[in-house]
This record gives C-alpha cells, sequence and structure tokens, in this order.
C-alpha cells in the first residue's frame, strides 16, 4: 500500500475516471427508465454494471482516505508526508510515550513542531493519523502540543464538523485506556515527567474546548454525538482547576460565538437559542459542581465581553428587570437550602446567568443587525424580535434549569 | 438514428474511451506498486455486462424499429 501511496496523482486519476463512469452509467440507467428506452433486461444490466463501479469507487476512496494522503472533495490529492512519515516514525519506535518522560525534546517535539503553528497543516496531521496519542502524549514540551490542537479547532479557522471530529478524538484518546503504554522497562520512564506531562495535557484539553464546550451538552447533535457522553467528559475535564478556570472565563466568549450566527428560519433560530440557553446551565452547573473559584466570571473578563457591543443602545430597560426578577426569586430558593459554602457559589451562578443572559441579548441584537432583521441599532426593535431577546434572556436565566438537571444527574 | 441506436452508441463510447482509462490507470503491470487496485477480470466483466446492453439495445432496435 505504501508503494501505492507514492503515485498519488495516478490514483488521483483512476479515483476521477471511475466516478465519470459511474455518473455516465448511472445517466444511462436513468435513460432506460423512460418512455420506449424502458427495456427491463437493458435496465436489469446497467444496474448490475452500476454496482460494480460502485464497489470500485468505495474500494479507491478507501485508499484515497487513508492516513497518508489528504484529499478535497475535487479529488486534488496532495500526498500528506508529514502524516505518512510521522506515523511510520511511530510504528518504528514503539518507546515514543516513554521518551516525552527523559527531559528533553524528542523526535516527535522536533516533527510536530513544523507543523503546530499552521491551522491547516495541523488540522491535516491530526485527520490523517488514525494512532493520536503519540500527538498528545509524544513530545516533551505542551507548548507544542498545545500550539498544535490550538491551531487545528482554532474557531476562526476551524468549522464545527472539523473541531468536532478532532476534540471527540482527543478527548476520547485523554480519558479512555492508555493500552499503548507497554512494552517499555519502568526504569525507563521518568514516573514525576510522565505525571507533569499528564497535568499539562488536561490543562491543555480545557483551551482546546473551550470556545466549544456547548458543543459537549446543547449543541451535541452538532459534533454527532449524544450530551449525554459529552457532560461526562465536560465534569472529567473541569476536574482540573486550570481547566475549569479557562472554561469558566470563556463561557462568554462561547456563548456570544454562537448567538452571534443564528438561522434565518424563525423556529429553528428559537430552537438554537434555547439549545445554547441548555448549554450554558449545563456548563455553569458542572463549574460550580466542581467547586473551583476559578468557576466564577472573572470580572475583568466579563467587563470586557459586556463592552464587546457598546455601539448599541440598549434603550430598552424590560430585558434587565426580566433578568433580576427571575435572579431574586431563584436567590431566595437557594438560600432557603443551602449550606454557607453552596451559597456563595450558588450567588456566584445565578451572577453568572445573569451576565451571561445580558451577553446573550447582545449578542442576538447583533445578529438582528448583520442579517438586516433590525437595520438600524437606533430603531426600535420589532415585535418578533423583542420576543426573540427576551426568550433569549429568559432560556438564558432559567437556562439553564434543564442543562443543570443534566449535569447533576451526571454528579 | 432511433433512440436505442443513440443509447446504444452512447454505451459504446463509454466502453471505448472510459473503460479503457479505467483499464490502462489500473494495469497492475505499469504502477509503481504490486498491487492492482482494479483487476482485469474486473474490467472484463463491466465491458462484457455494458457490451450486453448495445446488443439488446440494437436487437430491439432492429425488431421494433424504432
Amino acid at each position: 500500500m505504501s508503494q501505492l501511496g507514492c503515485d498519488p496523482q495516478r490514483l488521483a486519476l483512476l479515483a476521477r475516471s471511475i466516478a465519470t463512469v459511474r455518473d455516465e452509467v448511472e445517466l444511462i440507467l436513468r435513460l432506460t427508465q423512460i418512455g420506449d428506452l424502458a427495456i427491463p433486461k437493458v435496465h436489469s444490466v446497467l444496474k448490475q454494471t452500476l454496482a460494480v463501479f460502485e464497489r470500485q469507487d468505495v474500494r479507491i476512496r478507501r485508499v484515497l482516505n487513508s492516513a497518508f494522503f489528504d484529499m478535497s472533495d475535487s479529488y486534488t490529492l496532495k500526498f500528506n508526508s508529514a502524516a505518512f512519515f510521522f506515523t511510520r516514525w511511530v510504528d518504528q519506535h514503539p518507546e515514543w510515550w516513554s521518551d516525552a518522560t527523559h527531559g528533553e525534546p524528542t523526535e516527535i517535539d522536533e516533527r510536530l513542531s513544523r507543523v503546530a503553528e499552521d491551522p491547516l497543516e495541523s488540522g491535516r496531521l491530526i485527520d490523517s493519523t488514525k494512532f493520536l496519542p503519540p500527538l498528545v502524549y509524544g513530545a516533551h514540551d505542551p507548548d507544542i502540543v498545545r500550539s498544535l490542537w490550538l491551531s487545528a479547532t482554532d474557531p476562526r479557522t476551524t468549522s464545527a464538523a472539523a473541531a468536532g471530529r478532532r476534540i471527540t478524538r482527543l478527548v476520547e484518546t485523554v480519558f479512555d485506556g492508555h493500552d499503548w503504554r507497554r512494552g517499555i522497562a519502568p526504569s525507563w520512564v521518568d514516573i514525576h515527567e510522565q505525571k507533569r506531562i499528564h497535568r499539562e495535557i488536561r490543562k491543555i484539553l480545557g483551551e482546546v474546548i473551550t470556545p466549544w464546550q456547548l458543543h459537549f451538552t446543547g449543541l451535541a447533535s452538532e459534533w454527532k454525538w449524544s450530551a449525554d457522553d459529552g457532560v461526562g467528559y465536560l465534569k472529567k475535564i473541569s476536574e482540573s482547576k486550570e481547566a475549569a478556570s479557562s472554561l469558566s472565563s470563556g463561557l462568554g466568549s462561547a456563548l456570544y460565538r454562537n448567538l452571534s450566527d443564528l438561522p434565518l428560519d424563525d423556529n429553528e433560530r428559537l430552537q438554537r437559542i434555547q439549545f445554547i440557553a441548555f448549554a450554558v446551565g449545563a456548563s455553569t452547573e458542572i463549574l460550580r459542581g466542581a467547586k473551583v473559584r476559578q468557576a466564577q466570571l472573572d470580572s475583568d473578563h466579563l467587563a470586557a465581553l459586556l463592552a464587546i457591543p457598546t455601539m448599541l443602545p440598549l434603550k430598552a430597560p424590560w430585558p434587565t428587570s426580566l433578568v433580576l426578577g427571575k435572579i431574586t426569586s431563584g436567590l431566595i430558593q437557594r438560600l432557603d437550602t443551602t449550606n454557607d459554602r453552596k451559597v456563595s457559589s450558588a450567588i456566584e451562578q445565578i451572577q453568572q446567568h445573569q451576565a451571561l443572559a445580558a451577553i446573550g441579548y447582545m449578542a442576538v441584537f447583533n445578529s438582528a443587525l448583520t442579517s438586516g432583521r433590525l437595520e438600524s441599532p437606533l430603531d426600535e426593535p420589532p415585535v418578533e424580535l423583542k420576543l426573540e431577546l427576551q426568550h433569549t434572556v429568559d432560556s438564558l436565566d432559567n437556562a439553564a434549569s434543564r442543562g443543570q438537571a443534566l449535569a447533576e444527574i451526571h454528579r | 438514428m432511433g433512440t436505442h441506436l443513440q443509447l446504444a452508441s452512447r454505451i459504446q463510447d463509454t466502453i471505448d474511451n472510459q473503460i479503457r482509462d479505467i483499464a490502462r490507470l489500473s494495469d497492475s503491470d505499469t504502477w509503481t506498486g504490486p498491487i492492482a487496485l482494479i483487476s482485469r477480470s474486473e474490467i472484463k466483466a463491466t465491458k462484457l455486462l455494458l457490451a450486453s446492453c448495445v446488443d439488446l439495445l440494437r436487437t430491439h432496435h432492429e425488431s421494433t424499429g424504432l
């Protein structure tokens, strides 16, 4: 297979030829369903022929999608030498994971640093590497691993689907079995260094998932996994104080980004707001459950977020009063039933919801402006938009009760 | 030319050009590696299937005059 892989242009041509002939036979097949041309025997033979070409197409695609290639939909093929040589090197060096504990840069440090700063190359390397642990635990310098994963999942340059594929593989690699750690004498592994690397990876994981944390709960369907799985992983990740801190400080940005791009269809828009509110509730509850002081939104960070749409005249006082009303009732309810420590975390959580509801309000307002549903920020919002804004604030404040419930179930 | 003959001619073109391309590209003798992704017997089978369609269409044309 590796020798075949060295002739990528020919593979691409073969793939294109098969696709062309398959399309042609499909067209002829359709023609034989019409009028005078409808001859059952011909139709049946063409169906058999099409099935053969489809099998061939699948076979070729399997080769093209193997670890050694990057292929776009247009069959523009590029030999992914970084992934190919990385995989080959790891195959030949089963001690790669213990090398990382020896206090000096490893071969993997060197190889990853070549692509780590480039979002496209980082993403390609990750996508083309079937065995992921070396891309997580193989480098001695965690900054290289951090750069690689942050580049490949940066929401400014990465689609939600691509980030989802990469991050779900990453969390599975970190939290599922580490069977690959074998065959090396224990004396060859520096346990302290190994612990340091593992601690650093948890921290990096927090940074990587921070902008995507809503996809672990309310927006889980966009990543084609379940919110149950997502919440479980989110809880495990938040056990690291640094990761929890990162999640907490990035929650407002994640909320703003996801609410700033809403569907045009009214129902879909309201549903997405609801999903996001649910996710915010789950995140805040998980962070509160983790009992880390970092779970509170840093006030400076929050102020910066609230300043994003400073150009917007928040003329209507109604959403604010709506939020405050909810807070008061929620707060009394919590004060009645909890001990001191829980009271403080509950207050923090409610304050978070208040702040997040304000962020959500502004994000939806901005979305209405950019989509043209509101022409000018100075205009009085139409009734539909007012209702939508109220729905946002309401959902985020109530949030998130359903998201909280899900998080509590997993406690 | 009748529609059946036109379709037969189109299928014959597919055999003569596109299938020939696939045969050339998948020919194991000229690969840099030892594996033929598509075997000669598979190519032959697709040619035979399509050739039988051509025959059926021509026969239908001759019997019906369409």
